[in-house]
């Protein structure tokens, strides 16, 4: 007999509508359930993460660019993610460990954390110790915590490309301190058009240790290979 | 450019953080700007009062700074706010106007960096092409006229709010035009012959968008 191999479960689009449906409601409860559901019948939490958590958020958040929602109902979307997401932390904690360490960052003044969040998520999936330190971070707090934790990589995540200013001048004082140290970068700001593209592209040439990752995918990539 | 701290005469806590010119001759032209564009326009004052004056200074406040920066990303930032504003009863042809109105008075309170403001102006002329685009200058000046006439009057500008909505869902603005209707074109608000007037209006505007979209090549 052959054996037949089922490919891996993926999150089904009325799953994903009911999800999201949830969350424009503020139904935390039931958007926890789904969430457990999905984990429960075996999608993997990466799947969890990309094909609902962060498509829902990207969803409302056109939603909100077309009036469609309020601003009160992203605000109440993006709390509840949040708060999912401290939910699941438990079960991406129990991976196995090893001597690898990230911090995690918004630029100063950037307030949209949910992505990094999910990018320090993203490490702890892996093995590595992430810090997320979440939005609108202080550069000098970020260089303490450097100096502080000795970390392999820190990422840089920026939401809103009007931020560059800031982004540039943490990038300056970083590189001054810790010129060998590995930085990321990623964020909504980058991606979608060509000033976002321009964007990293300037920054990766003018800082020789970022290295810019466009998904989640590709940091999962990076991970599973390094 | 980049102190958002209030207090600044460009502040607008409701608007959230954003970039603000520091210039004060900027500063200066951007209130002026602003305030005429206002003026030009009595809907803005009619439904949104005071609030939308102060949105109407950060917003330009916004956009002065975008002149520090490449094209790609003046003309990305104004498309994507034009884009939000004209999904709350805003359409872009006031976008333009504004950017204009920024051009000309950033331009004669800092002549030496006209090219800078320069990149507001192109970026008013990708909203102009995409409504033009719609429906052609000279249609939309006799559109405006004929609902004037119909109307009976009775606020400045709104016949050529009504066609530039309709070109604004021409582009893919789904909201564009009830989020404008809502209020305009409100029965309670408005008379008999205004709304009349409104709904012809709307539909020999999509008439010819439609018209449009199928002499595209």
């Amino acid at each position: 007999m052959t054996a037949v191999l089922s490919a891996p479960p993926s999150i089904e689009n009325a799953c994903y509508r009911e999800y999201l449906k949830a969350l424009l409601e503020g139904d935390r409860p039931r958007c926890a359930e789904v969430v457990q559901e999905q984990l429960a019948r075996g999608v993997s939490l990466k799947k969890v993460y990309l094909d609902l958590i962060q498509q829902a958020m990207y969803e409302v958040g056109t939603l909100w660019e077309r009036n469609a929602v309020s601003i009160a109902a992203e605000h109440l979307a993006s709390a509840s993610t949040e708060l999912l997401l401290a939910q699941i932390y438990p079960q991406i904690f129990a991976q196995p460990h090893k001597d690898r360490r990230a911090i995690i960052a918004c630029v100063p003044r950037e307030l949209h954390q949910i992505g990094a969040r999910m990018v320090a998520d993203f490490f702890e999936l892996h093995g590595w110790h992430s810090f997320s330190l979440g939005a609108n971070t202080p550069t000098a707090a970020l260089v303490s915590m450097i100096r502080e934790r000795d970390p392999d990589v820190v990422g840089l995540s920026m939401s809103l490309l009007f931020n560059r200013p800031h982004l540039e001048a943490m990038l300056d004082e970083i590189s001054r301190e810790f010129p060998t140290l590995e930085l990321f970068l990623g964020g909504r700001a980058f991606t979608g058009d060509d000033a976002g593209r321009q964007a990293r592209e300037e920054l990766m040439q003018r800082y020789q240790k970022l290295v810019y990752f466009e998904s989640l995918n590709e940091l999962e990539d990076y991970l599973t290979n390094v | 450019m980049l102190d958002i701290s209030a207090p600044h005469s460009l502040f607008n806590a409701e608007a959230g953080s954003h970039p603000l010119p520091v210039d004060e001759r900027e500063i200066a032209a951007v209130l002026r700007a602003s305030r005429r564009c206002y003026q030009a326009q009595p809907y803005f004052l009619e439904r949104y009062g005071e609030r939308g004056e102060a949105f109407t200074r950060s917003d330009g406040g916004y956009l002065a700074t975008l002149a520090d920066h490449p094209q790609s990303h003046v003309d990305s930032q104004v498309i994507w706010l034009a884009r939000i504003l004209a999904n709350r009863g805003i359409p872009r042809w006031l976008m333009e106007m504004h950017l204009d109105l920024l051009v000309t008075e950033l331009t004669a309170a800092v002549p030496d960096r006209a090219a800078e403001y320069f990149k507001l102006h192109c970026a008013a002329q990708v909203l102009r092409e995409e409504r033009l685009a719609a429906i052609s200058q000279s249609d939309f000046d006799a559109l405006v006229a004929k609902f004037d006439s119909a109307s009976g009057g009775g606020l400045k500008g709104a016949g050529a709010l009504l066609v530039a909505a309709v070109c604004d869902e021409y582009c893919g603005l789904a909201e564009a035009v009830p989020s404008l209707v809502g209020w305009l074109g409100s029965p309670t608000r408005f008379s008999p012959k205004w709304c009349v007037a409104a709904t012809d209006t709307l539909a020999q505007a999509r008439r010819l968008a439609a018209q449009s979209r199928a002499d595209a090549p």
